[in-house]
């Protein structure tokens, strides 16, 4: 249910349309996703 | 993962930019500031909407930001150190209740574990706010040993 649920956001978004008023199509040059992050966080070291 | 799907599925490069500062609210108010051009999105969780209640944000996500999407959902959960004694939320709220002053730790100020922590709290009837907003700046793998 939750990949289901994450594969139709994806669908989602892939189905953007642009922003602007523009005759262009989306995107037309590179997308930037900004994600935040805390400071001094990292990723948990997998157990053996 | 979600950059390289988009990448592959629209034949354009989608660069994924991990930008640290105030918590992640830098972040949030760069896209908010950006150019409206569909060029900039923001892929965050919820602290997006929790964050401005507890801290200052340059920009005011209801109106700066236009949600898209809920990519995935993220489940919040309570783990105590196995040397507590506590098996069940009741019992950990029971002892909460007798020792005030217990300190947990999440990731960060102002996002939903902490918004959940603050309301763990009040239903435990504790009063160790200062302490907790404390703990909550440490990252976790630090404080959660010393509770």
């Amino acid at each position: 249910m939750a990949m289901l649920r994450f594969l139709g956001g994806l669908l989602a978004l892939i189905s953007l349309q642009p922003v602007a008023s523009s005759a262009e199509t989306w995107p037309s040059r590179p997308v930037r996703l900004i994600v935040p992050v805390v400071a001094g966080a990292r990723p948990t070291p997998r157990r053996a | 993962m979600i950059g390289e799907y988009l990448s592959r599925a629209l034949g354009q490069q989608f660069i994924v930019e991990n930008r640290s500062g105030a918590g992640g609210l830098a972040a949030i108010e760069a896209v908010g500031k950006s150019a409206p051009d569909g060029y900039t999105i923001l892929v965050t969780t919820d602290r997006v909407a929790s964050a401005p209640h507890v801290l200052k944000l340059g920009v005011n996500p209801v109106t700066d930001l236009s949600p898209v999407i809920q990519i995935s959902r993220q489940p919040v959960v309570l783990a105590v150190h196995p040397s507590l004694g506590v098996a069940s939320l009741a019992e950990f709220l029971a002892l909460a209740r007798a020792r005030p002053g217990m300190s947990y730790a999440t990731s960060g100020v102002g996002i939903h574990q902490h918004v959940a922590g603050e309301w763990l709290q009040k239903l435990a009837g504790s009063s160790s706010r200062s302490s907790l907003i404390a703990a909550a700046r440490r990252p976790p793998t630090t404080s959660l040993p010393g509770m």
